[in-house]
């Protein structure tokens, strides 16, 4: 990264993560590498299946069974990928917290919210239950809930979709985390509560210096809140820029093929120009260049080698030979 | 002339009793709904979830009946046609669903599936069938070498396509798309919202159109109707309504959507800028429709509200000055 930067709340080099099949290895994430600063946002995007959810947890470390890491995850300067497992849980939930998509399958349907959100904090912090009990409550007002007091003793059925997810976030911030991970936290819910939602997390991140990897499909939700974006496709990181610079310029014809895709006004009775054909499964890749069976800017050479991933500009790095030809703009 | 389909003065509500032994209560899913699409129009239907948009959906094609009110087709009500006539009625308006796996049959083939429709129907002769068939896939974007396959078989986009080959088989007048992009990547909805435009510039078809996608609406839509709470708070040409929404709801549903467009411009990082969007997007949540406010069902989270707000229902009327458009809003009336 340009120089002059602090040092990164956490950097990812080189990681792979692969299935155990019947027939060898599958290779599901690949040579993935970036960094997340302190205090600011970082969106992931890609559609479904490029390997977001399975990025998130390697560094959560709670990989599904059957799923293996390898490669560099650095969090404050120290290696935490393949970290023994009691040292794991003494950073997740407590340095690093998550928060999913679908919130009523995160939460106990059978216990009242403010009874989970006090275990969250109890697990990781020496207070009493009166303590644990008041900084609760606390907590679910930082989240907006209005009538925290009363509504402690809800259980998650009563309450709405965003209420939920408010919160899952609760829980996740209970021991003011210097990284939280959403995977795609607003997917489940309306435009409206998803706005405040998004707000919601990024006005913590303000007021708590926390670092967030936000994981969306939405590539509005990335423009309005986060700082640098990574776009993956199969696996692979294609794109990583400033957010601005993605929307004006992008470098990988896969971005620009997402942005073809958006019916924006400009667009109206005009037809679309979306990326032909669909992502091939992570065993059915072409050779080269990955994206290299859609793409519209392919030339002989993307089949014979898989493009590195080069910085083009300061800070934006793109995985396609033909990237500095790239005059794409919205 | 008639239009092609005419709600008026929809209602569905839904009796239920809160505990064992509550009271009795209704849950007014749709109420009051009244709307039209002409022939080769598309009428976008917006709203956040349990607006009442699917239940409006099943009404309007017949599949339930409405508590009060009436569906036209061609002039004619639907839930007074004989036998005949509702053959014609369910033939001429399709519909297609959100989840294209749940509405495919698990063990009908490609062939089958499309096939079924021109068979009830018997339009066509049976060795034409097959050909037909192909036709329809190759509308759609897909070829013949999947016509003996199974829908678990395809991607979701793939499934959809399928679903919308299905739909046409039978040259429908209207097709009533209950947000059959929203479990799609964007690509693929890309994919298929070009399909969709052929459609109605090639076939002349109609389409209701129901999305809480609002770029997907505007892109497709002659007309919107906004709904909140089983009522349409505004309706209006999408040009008119896109560029300058009356509705507050509308307003803080447009203001929602995170804005691609400053950084079309590519404008830097502007935290300033933001903030100023943000404060646009309504407050609070939304209420249950078991619950529905008193008065104007938004005020409670309206940032505009005044005295007559949480009193008087607002009817649908032309404002002042804004012809052609219908808003409840006291602010408006
Ligand atoms: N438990 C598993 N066993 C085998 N393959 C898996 C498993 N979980 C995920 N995969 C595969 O790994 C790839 C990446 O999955 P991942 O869930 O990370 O995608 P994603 O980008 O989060 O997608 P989505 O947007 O749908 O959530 C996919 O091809 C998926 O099929
Ligand atoms: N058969 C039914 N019995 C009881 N209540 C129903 C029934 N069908 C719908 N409802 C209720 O009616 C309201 C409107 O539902 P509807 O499905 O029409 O909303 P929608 O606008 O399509 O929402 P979504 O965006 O979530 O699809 C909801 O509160 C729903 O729970
Ligand atoms: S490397 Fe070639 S195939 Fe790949 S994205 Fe660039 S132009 Fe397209
Ligand atoms: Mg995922
Ligand atoms: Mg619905």
């Amino acid at each position: 990264m340009s120089a002059g930067m602090t040092a990164p709340l956490l950097e990812i080099k080189d990681l792979d993560i692969f299935f155990a099949r019947a027939k060898g290895g599958v290779k599901v994430v690949n040579k993935l590498a970036f960094s997340i600063q302190r205090g600011s946002i970082f969106g992931l995007a890609g559609e479904s299946g490029s390997g977001k959810s399975l990025t998130a947890l390697s560094i959560m470390g709670i990989l599904p069974n059957g799923a293996r890491a390898e490669g560099s995850i650095e969090f404050k300067g120290s290696g935490i990928l393949g970290l023994p497992s009691e040292k794991m849980r003494s950073i997740r939930g407590k340095e690093i917290s998550m928060v999913f998509q679908e919130p009523m399958t995160s939460l106990n349907p059978v216990l009242k919210i403010g009874y989970q959100v006090r275990e969250a904090l109890l697990a990781h912090l020496p207070i009493s239950k009166k303590e644990a009990q008041t900084r609760a409550v606390q907590l679910l007002r930082s989240v907006m809930i209005p009538a925290p007091e009363q509504r402690i003793n809800d259980y998650p059925h009563q309450l709405s979709g965003g209420m939920r997810q408010r919160v899952m976030i609760a829980m996740a911030i209970a021991c003011n985390p210097s990284l939280l991970i959403a995977d795609e936290p607003t997917t489940a819910l309306d435009v409206t509560i998803e706005a405040q939602i998004l707000e919601l997390i990024d006005t913590l991140r303000a007021e708590r210096d926390m670092s967030v990897l936000l994981i969306t499909h939405d590539l509005g939700a990335i423009a309005r809140h986060a700082r640098t974006v990574g776009v993956m496709y199969a696996g692979r990181i294609v794109e990583l820029a400033p957010v601005g610079e993605i929307f004006s310029g992008p470098k990988h014809p896969y971005t620009i093929g997402l942005l073809e895709s958006i019916p924006f006004k400009n667009k109206r009775g005009m037809p679309l120009k979306p990326i032909p054909g669909s992502v091939p499964p992570p065993w059915g890749l072409p050779p080269g260049c990955k994206f290299s069976d859609r793409c519209s800017f392919k030339i002989p050479p993307c089949q014979q080698a898989e493009p590195e991933f080069e910085e083009i500009t300061p800070g934006h790095f793109s995985r396609c030979i033909r990237a500095r030809e790239m005059k794409w703009t919205l | 002339m008639d239009p092609l389909i005419k709600a008026q003065d929809l209602r569905k509500f839904f009796p239920f009793r809160k505990g064992l032994f509550g009271r009795e209560m209704v849950l007014k899913a749709v109420d009051g709904v009244s709307l039209e699409v002409a022939e080769n129009r598309v009428l976008g239907v917006v709203g956040e979830s349990g607006s009442g948009k699917s239940t409006l959906a099943r009404m309007v094609t017949a599949l339930d009946r409405p508590t009060s009110g009436d569906v036209l087709f061609r002039g004619k009500s639907v839930f007074s046609m004989d036998r005949h006539e509702l053959k014609q009625f369910r033939r001429a308006v399709q519909i297609i669903f959100q989840d294209p796996f749940a509405s495919l049959n698990p063990r009908a083939t490609v062939f089958d599936t499309i096939a079924e429709p021109i068979r009830i129907h018997r339009l066509a002769e049976k060795k034409d069938i097959e050909q037909k068939v192909a036709g329809l896939l190759k509308d759609v974007g897909l070829g013949m070498e999947i016509l003996r396959r199974y829908p678990h078989e395809f991607s979701g986009g793939q499934r959809q396509r399928i679903c919308i080959a299905r739909a046409l088989a039978v040259s429908p007048r209207l097709i009533v798309a209950d947000e059959p992009l929203s479990a799609l990547d964007v690509s693929i909805q890309a994919q298929i919202l070009n399909i969709l435009s052929d459609l109605k510039k090639r076939d002349r078809i109609s389409f209701l159109f129901i999305s809480h996608d609002l770029r997907v609406v505007e892109y497709l839509s002659d007309e919107v109707a906004v709904m909140y709470l089983g009522k349409v708070v505004e309706r209006s040409g999408a040009e008119g309504l896109f560029e300058k929404p009356l509705h507050p709801y509308t307003v803080g549903l447009f203001a929602s959507v995170p804005a691609i467009k400053a950084r079309e411009m590519g404008a830097p990082f502007d935290e300033k800028m933001e903030e100023k969007v943000e404060k646009a997007a309504p407050k609070g949540d939304i209420p249950s429709p078991i619950d529905i406010p008193p008065g104007c069902p938004f005020h409670p989270r309206c940032p505009k509200r005044f005295s007559p707000c949480d009193k008087a229902i607002p009817q649908l009327m032309e404002p002042a000055g804004q012809p052609g458009r219908l808003v409840a809003c006291h602010l408006w009336n």
